[in-house]
């Protein structure tokens, strides 16, 4: 191909041919490698992704139906839900206060 | 190696990969010639003849075997080449029976082109020719393709490619022939 060069003044770099040559191999076994990797990658994390999701739901979701209604009623602020009333310090007061008085009506001796 | 012989180790998935290297061993040079003297710069046909490559080898196993196993090699090299002469025009699709208004501006930027007076004069010569006469003429006279392969590289009639040929070649003798007197 050196009438290329002759007739045309056109020129390539040194051992180009050589580099070109490897880079087209890499460039076409790279792809698939790559896909295949890729698959493998994808693969690998499903599968932490399933035991973490499985490990987050068994540990915390109750597996009894009971349990879900399970709260502590003697929270001020669970309180405030029920009631639908403000957290306030006076609320918060009042509401140990009356736990107090009530403990003594119930349990107190 | 014969193209049968070629084409069945390329057929084969398990000597896909031997078939490929043997491949590209044969045709890499040729290819590239081809389609640097399309688009001029090296670092432009690098990448266009790395897109070559890549489609052949997406593409091997789909090749019906209606042409030469070169022939197709070279049909997507040159397909290769237009596209990417369409993305560097960027504003219009090329034509190809007009000139390449960037001819000159595009070799004189590239580092790996080094002429003397004859290559300037030829370069000249190659400029006013459209992309298409440039194309064929190229293919003939540099790349020694017959010009059935030519034909079936472009897409044209055989005899369209040879009053081409000639016309051109006529033009360019007789130009560098007036420019040594």
């Amino acid at each position: 191909m050196n009438h290329h060069f002759k007739k045309l003044g056109l020129k390539v770099p040194k051992d180009y041919f050589k580099i070109s040559r490897e880079e087209i191999l890499d460039k076409t076994n790279l792809k698939k490698k790559q896909s295949t990797e890729n698959y493998n990658l994808s693969y690998y994390y499903l599968s932490i992704a399933a035991v973490f999701i499985g490990t987050l739901i068994f540990y915390n979701f109750p597996l009894d139906n009971e349990k879900i209604t399970e709260f502590d009623s003697n929270s001020p602020i669970i309180s405030t839900v029920i009631s639908g009333e403000e957290i306030t310090d006076e609320y918060i007061i009042e509401f140990y206060s009356e736990s107090v008085v009530l403990n003594e009506i119930y349990f107190g001796d | 190696m014969k193209e049968g012989a070629l084409l069945k180790l390329l057929k084969n998935p398990t000597s896909k990969d031997k078939g490929f290297k043997l491949l590209v061993d044969l045709y890499q040079e040729k290819i590239y010639w081809m389609i640097r003297k399309m688009v001029l710069s090296h670092d432009s046909a690098n990448d266009v003849l790395q897109d070559t490559y890549v489609r052949v080898f997406k593409g091997i196993d789909n090749f019906k075997e209606k042409s030469k196993l070169s022939t197709w090699i070279y049909r997507i090299a040159y397909n290769e080449s237009i596209r990417f002469l369409n993305k560097e025009s960027k504003m219009k699709k090329i034509e190809l029976d007009s000139k390449d208004d960037n001819y000159s501006k595009k070799l004189f930027a590239d580092t790996f082109f080094d002429a003397d007076s004859l290559s300037l004069k030829f370069h000249q010569i190659l400029s006013e020719l459209s992309i298409r006469q440039r194309n064929i003429f190229n293919m003939k006279y540099f790349d020694e393709l017959k010009f059935e392969e030519i034909s079936k590289i472009t897409d044209l009639n055989i005899n369209t490619v040879k009053s081409v040929y000639y016309s051109v070649e006529k033009k360019i003798k007789k130009e560098i022939n007036e420019s040594s007197l």
